[in-house]
């Protein structure tokens, strides 16, 4: 895999990780409890790193890269689906905004510029380097993929200690 | 649930770091529509319908 892809792929895994950091800095120094719909977007953005992290171990494939697009369009459809329960004026609202905007458009706004990040990669797509062989990592892609493990393990806590084995749909 | 739903995830990176590509993009589709049951139980439980 050539090095411009192992970055760009490395940085958007970091980028992810990072929102999903500032989400459970959200829920642990605000003390605001995630909800099922929230649950259900951080699993997309964990979706959309678990395909991108295919890339850096086993090549640029464009079946990694539908794996990350699938993950964001769902993504996106929940934060909508949020948005939609919260767009009615006099509807209470959810969470304290950051920046001015409640985190559900933030989360929207990530899967969009997602999707279009994945989109401008695919033209630097070259079939020369989709080769089945594994790729060795360097020292960054390490890094940021071990960050990524931690923090979705810290998601699979997070998730236990709000819901327990339930579906969390209250 | 929702907890082995990011568990399957991390099963599908632990697929990945074992090579076998395939079967974790099998297990990451498959976590994706479990994902969306959960978005459409979510959906119907809050308008009250049950199926």
């Amino acid at each position: 895999m050539n090095t411009f892809a192992t970055f760009m792929n490395t940085l958007l895994i970091a980028i992810l990780s990072g929102v999903l950091v500032a989400a459970f800095g959200v829920q642990i120094f605000l003390h605001e409890q995630p909800c099922p719909l929230c649950y259900l977007q951080r699993l997309a953005m964990t979706g959309v790193g678990v395909g991108i992290l295919m890339n850096l171990r086993f090549g640029v494939k464009t079946k990694h890269y539908g794996v990350a697009l699938l993950s964001c369009v769902f993504g996106g459809l929940v934060a909508l689906r949020q948005t939609a329960l919260h767009i009615c004026p006099g509807q209470p609202t959810f969470g304290s905004p950051i920046l001015g905007l409640d985190l559900w458009i933030w989360s929207f706004l990530v899967f969009v510029s997602a999707i279009t990040y994945i989109a401008i990669l695919l033209f630097f797509y070259d079939p020369e380097y989709a080769d089945q062989k594994i790729q060795k990592m360097n020292a960054f892609s390490k890094i940021v993929t071990w960050i990524f493990v931690v923090v979705t393990v810290g998601n699979v806590l997070s998730a236990l200690h709000s819901c327990g084995l339930s579906a969390c749909l209250e | 649930m929702m907890a082995g739903l990011f568990g399957i995830f991390l099963f599908s990176m632990l697929l990945t770091w074992v090579r076998l590509n395939n079967i974790a993009i099998i297990f990451t589709l498959l976590n994706l529509i479990l994902c969306a049951l959960m978005l459409f139980e979510h959906m119907t439980s809050i308008l009250n319908i049950r199926l």
